[in-house]
């Protein structure tokens, strides 16, 4: 027997499958596109992160700095208004205790700390002291003690001790 | 149904399950977690733009607020950054003072802003009045100078001698 028509090559592939296989390639590529994509942008994020992470940095820093700038300004302020008060009471501290001295009595030695007085003299008799300094300094002073001698002029010479105690102690 | 059909439809069932498998894997393995990273990263970033805006917010505020703190507290600023110059201090000093003297006892050795001096002065004088008049003007020598107890004055043959410590404020530049 003889065939008339002319033999065709037979495909590797039908029609369908060829279709099938593209259409999955196709897919295939783009969905490595989208991947390729989403991960070039986060790159791009990842790069925009670094850069703004260090510029939030430089400025908490500066921020930081303007802070402590503002607290020293501040504590600089304080202290100069707190020196000036401190000395001004100082002075009239020293203003007061001398005032409170009366022309009967020589102070030889004044030797004042915050909480205590000491004070050195002689006054011409023991009650100059007992009866003009004594109730001032004690209205002053929570602890007031007095020692007395006598020297070769004939001069009471006195040694004042005068405390104040702290206000937490005093309470106990 | 014949051969051919049979086939046809299995063929096509394959097809379509590798499909469906190779989708369901891409998605699984590439896309999602692609987008997820995406989408933090980007929450990241929002959050950093938000803190940055915050930030410069509070620059700038802070700024307005450090101008005004420097001028309403110029003159405090401008005492504290003049150097102590013991030598004019004793020249002002003498003129209250018979005698005076100027000896630097200790530095704070955490900030350059305190120094500590003792300050020793003979005046021929019956009372203390001469103090008084010097500590009036401690604040217009350079530095803050606070004067610190104790305060000893000894009077020998009518000389007034007053001894006592005090403490520089002042920021050197360095």
């Amino acid at each position: 027997m003889r065939s008339f028509i002319k033999p065709r090559r037979k495909k590797l592939l039908d029609d369908m499958s060829s279709l099938w296989l593209a259409f999955i390639g196709l897919m295939v590529i783009g969905l490595i596109g989208f991947g390729v994509y989403v991960k070039y942008k986060s790159s791009f994020y990842i790069k925009m992160l670094e850069d703004s992470s260090y510029e939030n940095q430089a400025l908490a820093a500066k921020v930081k700095d303007i802070k402590r700038d503002i607290e020293i300004y501040s504590m600089q302020k304080e202290l100069y208004t707190e020196v000036k008060n401190s000395n001004l009471i100082l002075k009239e501290s020293v203003k007061n205790l001398f005032d409170l001295v009366p022309d009967q009595i020589t102070l030889t030695n004044v030797v004042m700390e915050k909480e205590s007085l000491l004070l050195t003299g002689y006054s011409t008799s023991k009650e100059s002291y007992l009866l003009l300094l004594e109730p001032p300094l004690k209205s002053i002073f929570d602890e007031s003690r007095v020692f007395f001698s006598i020297d070769n002029r004939g001069f009471y010479q006195f040694v004042s001790k005068n405390y104040m105690h702290k206000e937490g102690a005093s309470d106990e | 149904m014949s051969k051919k059909s049979t086939n046809s439809t299995l063929k096509f069932l394959i097809y379509t399950m590798v499909f469906t498998i190779i989708v369901f894997i891409f998605v699984l393995f590439v896309v999602i977690p692609g987008i997820k990273e995406y989408k933090r990263l980007q929450g990241e970033h929002t959050a950093e733009k938000r803190a940055k805006q915050a930030l410069q917010q509070e620059y700038g505020t802070l700024q307005k607020h450090l101008e005004v703190v420097k001028t309403n507290n110029q003159e405090v600023i401008d005492i504290f950054f003049q150097e102590f110059n013991s030598t004019s201090f004793i020249a002002n000093a003498k003129k209250y003072f018979d005698d005076a003297k100027i000896t630097q006892v200790a530095s704070d050795s955490n900030s350059s802003a305190l120094q500590v001096y003792q300050f020793s002065a003979d005046a021929q004088a019956q009372n203390p009045t001469r103090f008084y008049e010097f500590v009036k003007t401690l604040h217009a020598y350079d530095g803050i100078i606070k004067i610190n107890f104790p305060i000893t004055i000894t009077t020998e043959n009518k000389l007034l001698k007053i001894n006592f410590h005090m403490s520089v404020y002042s920021m050197q530049h360095k």
